[in-house]
């Protein structure tokens, strides 16, 4: 068993039809229990990388192993049930369903995700517990909790959608500009808690921001730019 | 996941309330038409039982059944009591009932005929008719009225009754010389019977004596009591009597010893020489009529297929609307670990909830409707709807929508997943 959470060889990937890919990596990894920051510009291909990291998409060529399996070697129902196990996926905004209570937001991580329900199990806990002792360390009252999700503050739902990714301790926490919807204090508060949530449960943070003031939280900050050897053409970011 | 599928349309449920709504009146129109035809069909099947031949002067044969059973339309032939009386002594008859029409009160058809009608007469599951009060007509001028026209004219055993001339509502011709006095009313039977009046055929003879004294034996100089020896006469022999009570009569029902005899009697009555006559076997007939009516009847079966179409339109249309507004939703699951089949399963789930509460929704409306509106059936109609349970063919039609629904989702969940593996995790707003 390697130290490696995400490996990245050789990789390239271009959407289906284009000559040229957008992205290319010739060599990356992140280790187990970093918190690494990658930034990039709009259009840089930061969502794609997360993407193909997170399994939805195949690489063109090249490997992306995450936890030691090659996704390239695995079947789309694999690569989902490996996401659903293991990783905690950290949107913009709009993370909830609306029409569900923080609670059951929170408890929804567990829905496809056997290993994760497992986890729970392990440390004496219901699913319900967890989500509510995630809650509750991440600053929601217990009242909030059962509140519709969408009766609640950006900064409020972005914490749940953080407790929601972090339930049952996957191994890596993607997270894809959750702060750019917060204000400065918010984003530094939200900041800090992931910190301390993902370093509890011992989860490698891979957080994505085109935002470079953030850098100087981070441990370990990557331009995507210098990883990223395709040519770029300013497109879309998608 | 089936609980997630429930949320979300809580979630959408104005737009799932509409489309169950939707899918609910389609179910009510397909059952209801469903319904009524099997209905009518057998309402019209049971109307007359037990008659073997129905025997009027050279007509249609249906003609002669509408006329003849259901009141409807008129015979514009007649055939002569000679012909009535050379039915009777044909081999194999068991019983006879002579009928003549062409009066009525107030709207509703008269027929007469004779006491051998409340004895022999059957319909249903071969049922007599029953008196719901008093009893048959003993004297010539005495009458028995269907259930329906006691009720409607709010008449009941001892009251006068006045028939009038020709079977129109209103006539200037009232027979209000002799007035009938009534004395019995038939138990409802759920057929023509009960929108029927019934005299003796003296009782016919005395009016149109009276006002068609070249038509009928009975002159006005004729007694009462010559009447009633008449009619006692008349009881006592079926075969030839010295004078008929009436000279020519609309139609005969005939019941035959043994059913077999049918065909051959048909045969031998159609060639008769003493005058054209046509002979019709009832149950045929219907058929036959039956056969007449199924354009109408298919036509509406499609009306309500095509409404039921429009309804299931209707739900792929919301579905695939709500795509669009869904594609954040979608995207959470998929970060979830959700894979493209299971949003497939999702959107497949929704169409069956849907489809289901529309169904029963429709279904419990049916009964509802059908329950409020069985008496007004009834009355305008003649037409006994019973609230009984769904039929096969019914849960055939049920399980053909909830198929019909489920295959039609396929395009919204199709569409999901293709989404699903397209715009992965980002959704472009």
């Amino acid at each position: 068993m390697s130290d490696c959470c995400v490996a990245i060889h050789g990789l390239t990937f271009a959407w289906p039809g284009a000559q040229q890919p957008v992205l290319a990596i010739p060599q990356w990894s992140v280790n187990k229990g970093e918190r690494v920051l990658v930034r990039g510009a709009s259009g840089s291909g930061k969502s794609t990388l997360l993407s193909l990291i997170a399994g939805i998409h195949s690489a063109s060529s090249g490997y992306i192993k995450v936890l030691d399996h090659d996704l390239s070697t695995l079947s789309q129902r694999q690569r989902d049930r490996l996401r659903a196990n293991e990783i905690g996926y950290i949107f913009q905004q709009f993370n909830l369903l609306p029409y569900l209570s923080a609670q059951q937001n929170v408890e929804l991580a567990v829905q496809f995700a056997p290993a994760r329900r497992q986890r729970i199990a392990q440390r004496g806990q219901t699913v319900a517990e967890a989500a509510t002792t995630l809650l509750n360390h991440l600053g929601l009252t217990d009242a909030q909790q059962q509140q519709s999700a969408q009766t609640l503050s950006v900064g409020q739902q972005q914490r749940v959608a953080a407790a929601r990714a972090l339930l049952g301790a996957p191994a890596l926490i993607i997270a894809d500009e959750p702060t750019s919807a917060l204000d400065e204090s918010h984003r530094n508060e939200f900041i800090n808690l992931l910190f301390q949530e993902c370093a509890e449960q011992g989860s490698t943070l891979l957080f994505v921001t085109h935002d470079a003031t953030l850098a100087t939280q981070f441990p370990q900050v990557v331009e995507l730019s210098e990883l990223n050897t395709a040519p770029q053409q300013g497109e879309a970011d998608v | 996941m089936f609980k997630l599928a429930l949320a979300s349309l809580w979630n959408r449920r104005t737009t799932a309330w509409l489309t169950v709504l939707s899918i609910a009146i389609s179910t009510i129109l397909l059952l209801g038409v469903e319904r009524v035809r099997v209905q009518a069909q057998q309402n019209f099947a049971n109307t007359i039982s037990g008659t073997d031949l129905i025997v009027g002067a050279r007509t249609g044969s249906t003609q002669l059944l509408l006329s003849s059973v259901f009141h409807i339309g008129a015979l514009t032939n007649t055939l002569s009591w000679n012909s009535y009386q050379h039915l009777q002594q044909l081999p194999g008859v068991a019983w006879t009932i002579p009928m003549a029409m062409g009066d009525s009160v107030r709207g509703y058809p008269v027929v007469a005929t004779n006491t051998d009608w409340f004895a022999h007469f059957q319909y249903g599951q071969q049922q007599n008719l029953k008196f719901a009060a008093g009893s048959a007509f003993s004297v010539l001028d005495t009458a028995v009225l269907g259930a329906d026209v006691a009720d409607k004219l709010g008449l009941d055993v001892g009251d006068p009754l006045t028939v009038s001339h020709g079977s129109g509502g209103m006539s200037f011709s009232d027979h209000d010389e002799h007035p009938f006095q009534i004395q019995g009313i038939l138990a409802r039977t759920g057929t023509p019977i009960d929108q029927a009046v019934y005299i003796p055929l003296e009782g016919l003879g005395l009016v149109h004596g009276e006002y068609q004294p070249a038509d009928d034996e009975h002159g006005p100089n004729h007694e009462h009591e010559h009447e009633h020896e008449h009619e006692h006469e008349h009881e006592h022999s079926d075969s030839i009597t010295a004078e008929p009570p009436v000279y020519t009569l609309s139609a005969v029902l005939i019941g035959l010893e043994s059913k077999p005899l049918a065909l051959r009697l048909v045969r031998d009555i159609n060639t008769y020489r003493g005058e054209p006559l046509t002979a019709i076997m009832p149950g045929l007939a219907l058929q036959e009529f039956w056969r007449t009516l199924q354009l109408f009847e298919r036509a509406l079966l499609i009306i309500s297929v095509l409404v039921v179409i429009t309804g299931l339109f209707g739900m792929l249309t919301t579905l695939l609307a709500s795509l669009r507004e869904r594609r954040r939703e979608m995207a959470v699951l998929r970060s979830l670990g959700a894979g493209p089949f299971t949003l497939f399963g999702l959107l497949v789930s929704e169409a069956i909830v849907l489809t289901a509460i529309g169904v029963s929704v429709g279904v419990g409306l049916l009964f509802t409707v059908l329950a409020l509106a069985a008496p007004w059936f009834q009355a305008t109609l003649g037409f006994v709807v019973s609230p009984s349970w769904l039929s096969s063919t019914e849960w055939l039609y049920l399980g053909l929508i909830l198929s019909a629904a489920i295959l039609m989702s396929f395009i919204p969940a199709w569409r999901a997943y293709r989404n699903a593996l397209a715009d992965g995790l980002t959704v472009k707003l």
